[in-house]
C-alpha cells in the first residue's frame, strides 16, 4: 500500500510539475530561447524521480522535454528535434531523471530495508517476550505461531514433533492445519528431525548475519520436488526438539526475507525448547533421585524394624541354649517374658508390613457394610487391655450416624488411634472419642488426648510411612512408623480423610472424617426389596 | 578393681536392653544401662565399666558420637553393634576407635566370645615399646625385624613387616583397610585396596600354616583385618 502512494506522489509530481513549469513559463516568456530556462523541468525531473524512483524521474523527463521543445523551442507549437542542442537537452533530462532515480531507489530499498530488520526485531523480540513468559511449549507455542503469522504472510505454520510413541505429532499450530496430516508431511518431518536439516529452504543470501540451517533438496528427502513449504529443524547442538514448518499464502515459494524470518523465530524457539527439555530432565531427574532416597530410607527401617526385635530375641534365646548358666526358676520366667514380648512385636511389624504391602498392591478392597460409628467404637475399644479402657471417655455422638465400611478396617484405624493417644498422654489422662454429623453429609470421628500435640511441621510427615515423630522418638515406646501411614491408606479407600489437628484445649486430635452412609432413599430401599423378593422366589 | 566386671550396653531399644542384661547378668557381668547417647558419655564417664556395647542407630546423639566422645578420654574396649551390614557406620565407628562389631541379630555366644577377647585384650595389654609377640606358632621381633616359625626365620619385605606389625599391635581388635593404609604407607595415596590385599595374601602366605585357610590374619568382609593372638587349635 505504502509503495503504491508514493509512486503516485512521483507521477503527480511528473505531470503536474511539468505542467505548472510550463505554465509558468509560456506566462512570462520573454526569452523564448533562454536555455535556463530549461532548467527549471530538470528541477521537476530531480523531484519526480527523488519521490518516486526512476520511472517518475523518466516520465518527468519526457514530459519536460516535450512541453520544452513543443511550447518553447522554435519553430514554437510543433514538435521538431531541430539541432544537436535539443538532442543534448533531452538526453540530459533522461540522464538526470534516470540517475537521481536510481539513487532514490537505493536509498529507498536500503530504508525499506532497514525498516524490514528493525520490524523483525521487534517481532522477534516479542516472540522472545511471550518465550519468556511461558515455561510450557502448549503456552507459548500457539501465541508465538499467531506472532509469526503476523509478522510473514502464511497459509500455515506449525510446530511438529515426536510424541511419546514415536508418532509425528502436531504441538502448535497457526493458521490452516488442514494440510497438516498427509504422509508426505510425515516424512519430511521425520527426515527433518533424524537429518537436523532444513527441507525447503532456499541458500541464505550474500553477506547473511544469521546461522542458515543447512538444507536438503526435496530429492534429499524422498518426495516429490514441487513443492512450497518450508521445514526448519528446531535444533540446538546434537538435539533435535521439533520441526517448524510454514507455507506460504497464495501461489509462490516463501522468499528470502521470509525464510530470514522464520530461521531467526526457529532458532528462538529452539532455544526455548531446549530450555523447556533440560527443565523436565531435572525436574525427572529430582523426583527419582527423591524416589530412591524414599526406597533407601524404606529398605533400612525395614531391616531395623525387623532385625531389632529378632535381634533381643535371638539374644535371650542364645543366651538361654548355652549351657554355661544355671538358670533359675525366675530367671527362666524373666528369658520367656522378655521372648514373648520380642514375639509380639515382632508379629506386629510383620502384620503392619503386611497390611502395607496389601493395601498398597490394591489387592485389599474394603468390605463395606451399614456399619453404626457407636457400635464401630466400642467394638475396637473392647481390645483394649482393661487398665487403659478406664481412660477412655466416648462421647455422646449425636444421633448416631452410621457409615458404609469394612468394619475390621475401621476399627482397625479407631483402635490404632485410641492406642497411640494412650502411649502419647501422661499416664492415667483422659482420651475421648467422639463422632458428629457435618454439614456436608460427613461424619466425623475425633480421638482427642492430653499429650503434647503434634508441632505443625510434622503434622503431615507422621503420615509417612517410617517416620516416627520427635514424641515418639523420645518417649522409646514401641512402634513400627507404619500405622498412621496404615491407617490414613485404610481411610483413604473409604474416600475418607484423616488428619492431625490441635483439638480446642490445645493437645492433639486426630480427625476422620468419612461419607455418611446415604439417608433412607426410596429407591435404594426399593431395590434392596425388589432383591430380596426375587431371593425368596428362586 | 574388684568385684564383678561391669558392662555398659548402650541401644535405644528397651527390649534389646533387657535382653542384653538378662544374658550378661547371668554370666556374672555387672550390667548397665543407657539409652541415649548423652546418657552413655554421663555413664561411661562417672561409672568407668570395663567395656561398652554400642548401638550405633542412637536417635539423637549418634553412636559414632559416643565413640569419639568416649575415646577422648577412655580406652575402654568398645564394641559395635549395627543392624546394617553394609553399614558405613561401622566403618567409621572403628576408625574412631571402636575395637570390634557384631551385626543384628547376633549370635549370643558370639558375642559372649568377643566381649571376653575384649577384655582379656585389655588385661594384658602390650606395652607401646613391646617389640616381641607370639602368636599362632610365629615369634616376631619387631626390634630386630625378625619373624621365626618353628626355628625358620621367614623373609618379609618390609611392607609385609610394616603390615603384620601394625596388625600385631592392634590385635584382637578389627582394623580397617583406612587405618593400614594410613599407618603403613603414612596416609598418602601411594597405595590402594588393591595394593593392600596383594601384600596381605603374601604376607599370608609366609606366616600363614595354612595360607589358604588363614587363622591368624583374619579377613573382615568389606571392613579390614583382625589379627588373633589366640588362633583356635586347627
Amino acid at each position: 500500500m505504502r509503495q503504491g502512494r508514493i509512486d503516485i506522489v512521483g507521477y503527480l509530481v511528473a505531470t503536474l510539475g511539468v505542467g505548472l513549469v510550463t505554465l509558468a513559463l509560456w506566462l512570462l516568456q520573454t526569452h523564448v530561447d533562454n536555455p535556463q530556462r530549461g532548467l527549471l523541468f530538470l528541477l521537476v525531473v530531480a523531484a519526480a524521480a527523488a519521490a518516486s524512483g526512476t520511472r517518475a524521474g523518466v516520465l518527468a523527463a519526457v514530459l519536460g522535454f516535450l512541453s520544452w521543445n513543443f511550447f518553447f523551442l522554435p519553430p514554437i507549437l510543433t514538435f521538431q528535434l531541430t539541432n544537436s542542442r535539443d538532442w543534448l537537452t533531452l538526453f540530459t533530462f533522461l540522464f538526470i531523471g534516470t540517475l537521481v532515480g536510481q539513487m532514490t531507489g537505493r536509498m529507498r530499498a536500503r530504508e525499506a530495508d532497514a525498516r524490514a530488520r528493525e520490524e523483525e526485531t521487534a517481532a522477534l523480540y516479542r516472540m522472545a517476550q511471550t518465550l519468556n513468559e511461558h515455561s510450557a511449549p502448549a503456552g507459548a507455542l500457539p501465541i508465538v505461531a499467531e506472532q509469526i503469522l503476523q509478522m510473514i504472510p502464511l497459509r500455515t505454520l506449525a510446530v511438529l514433533g515426536l510424541d511419546a510413541k514415536d508418532q509425528v505429532a502436531l504441538h502448535a499450530f497457526g493458521g490452516d492445519a488442514s494440510v497438516l496430516g498427509s504422509t508426505e508431511t510425515e516424512r519430511i518431518v521425520r527426515w527433518v528431525l533424524a537429518q537436523a536439516r532444513a527441507a525447503g529452504l532456499p541458500p541464505a543470501p550474500p553477506g547473511e548475519s544469521i546461522p542458515w540451517p543447512f538444507a536438503g533438496s526435496w530429492r534429499d528427502v524422498g518426495v516429490d520436488g514441487d513443492r512450497r513449504d518450508l521445514y526448519l529443524p528446531l535444533a540446538t547442538g546434537r538435539r533435535v526438539s521439533g520441526v517448524l514448518m510454514a507455507l506460504p499464502e497464495g501461489e509462490g515459494t516463501l522468499d528470502v526475507s521470509a525464510c530470514r524470518h522464520l530461521v531467526a523465530a526457529a532458532a528462538q524457539i529452539s532455544a526455548f525448547m531446549e530450555r523447556h527439555l533440560l527443565q523436565l530432565e531435572t525436574a525427572d531427574l529430582a523426583a527419582r533421585q527423591e524416589a530412591e532416597k524414599m526406597r533407601v530410607v524404606l529398605f533400612s527401617s525395614l531391616s531395623h524394624n525387623l532385625k531389632t526385635p529378632l535381634a533381643s530375641l535371638n539374644a535371650t534365646l542364645g543366651g538361654l541354649t548355652a549351657r554355661d548358666v544355671e538358670w533359675t526358676p525366675e530367671m527362666l520366667r524373666e528369658s520367656v517374658d522378655l521372648m514373648a514380648e520380642d514375639v509380639k512385636r515382632l508379629t506386629l511389624h510383620i502384620g503392619n508390613l503386611l497390611d502395607l504391602a496389601r493395601l498398597e498392591s490394591g489387592t485389599w478392597q474394603p468390605q463395606r457394610e451399614s456399619s453404626d460409628v457407636q457400635e464401630l467404637v466400642e467394638t475396637a475399644l473392647r481390645h483394649l487391655p482393661a487398665d487403659e479402657r478406664t481412660r477412655i471417655r466416648v462421647g455422646a455422638m449425636a444421633g448416631n450416624p452410621s457409615v458404609s465400611v469394612d468394619p475390621v478396617q475401621i476399627g482397625q484405624v479407631i483402635r490404632h488411634l485410641v492406642e497411640n493417644a494412650l502411649m502419647y498422654s501422661p499416664t492415667g489422662s483422659p482420651v475421648t472419642v467422639d463422632a458428629t454429623t457435618t454439614d456436608h453429609g460427613r461424619v466425623e470421628l475425633t480421638v482427642d488426648d492430653q499429650g503434647e500435640g503434634v508441632a505443625p511441621d510434622e503434622r503431615e510427615r507422621i503420615f509417612e510411612k517410617f517416620y516416627r515423630g520427635r514424641a515418639a522418638k523420645k518417649s522409646s515406646t514401641r512402634g513400627t512408623g507404619l500405622g498412621l501411614s496404615i491407617c490414613r491408606e485404610i481411610i483413604s479407600a473409604h474416600a475418607g480423610l484423616l488428619e492431625v489437628r490441635s483439638s480446642p484445649s490445645g493437645r492433639t486430635r486426630f480427625a476422620v472424617s468419612l461419607p455418611l452412609e446415604k439417608g433412607p432413599a426410596v429407591p435404594g430401599n426399593a431395590a434392596a426389596f425388589l432383591e430380596r423378593e426375587g431371593g425368596l422366589d428362586s | 578393681m574388684t568385684g564383678k566386671t561391669r558392662v555398659l550396653v548402650v541401644d535405644d531399644d528397651v527390649q534389646i536392653r533387657r535382653a542384653l542384661r538378662h544374658v550378661l547378668a547371668a554370666r556374672g557381668y555387672d550390667v548397665l544401662l543407657a539409652a541415649t547417647g548423652e546418657e552413655a558419655v554421663e555413664t561411661a564417664a562417672a561409672e568407668a565399666p570395663e567395656l561398652m556395647i554400642l548401638d550405633l542407630g542412637l536417635p539423637e546423639m549418634s553412636g559414632l558420637d559416643v565413640c569419639r566422645e568416649v575415646r577422648g578420654w577412655s580406652q575402654m574396649p568398645i564394641l559395635v553393634l549395627t543392624v546394617n551390614d553394609r553399614s558405613q557406620d561401622k566403618v567409621a565407628a572403628l576408625d574412631l576407635g571402636a575395637d570390634d562389631y557384631l551385626t543384628k541379630p547376633f549370635d549370643t555366644q558370639e558375642l559372649l566370645a568377643r566381649i571376653r577377647v575384649q577384655l582379656r585384650r585389655v588385661n594384658r595389654e602390650p606395652s607401646p615399646s613391646q617389640a616381641r609377640f607370639e602368636v599362632g606358632g610365629l615369634q616376631v621381633d619387631l626390634a630386630a625385624r625378625r619373624v621365626v616359625r618353628d626355628n625358620q626365620e621367614i623373609h618379609l619385605t618390609p611392607t609385609e613387616f610394616s603390615i603384620l606389625g601394625y596388625l600385631l599391635s592392634k590385635s584382637d581388635r578389627v582394623v580397617t583397610y583406612g587405618l593400614l593404609l594410613a599407618n603403613v604407607w603414612g596416609g598418602g595415596d601411594q597405595a590402594d585396596l588393591p595394593t593392600l590385599r596383594t601384600h596381605t595374601a603374601n604376607l599370608r602366605r609366609k606366616i600363614e600354616a595354612d595360607p589358604e585357610h588363614p587363622a591368624v590374619i583374619l579377613t573382615e568382609p568389606g571392613v579390614g583385618y583382625r589379627l588373633v593372638s589366640n588362633p583356635p587349635e586347627l
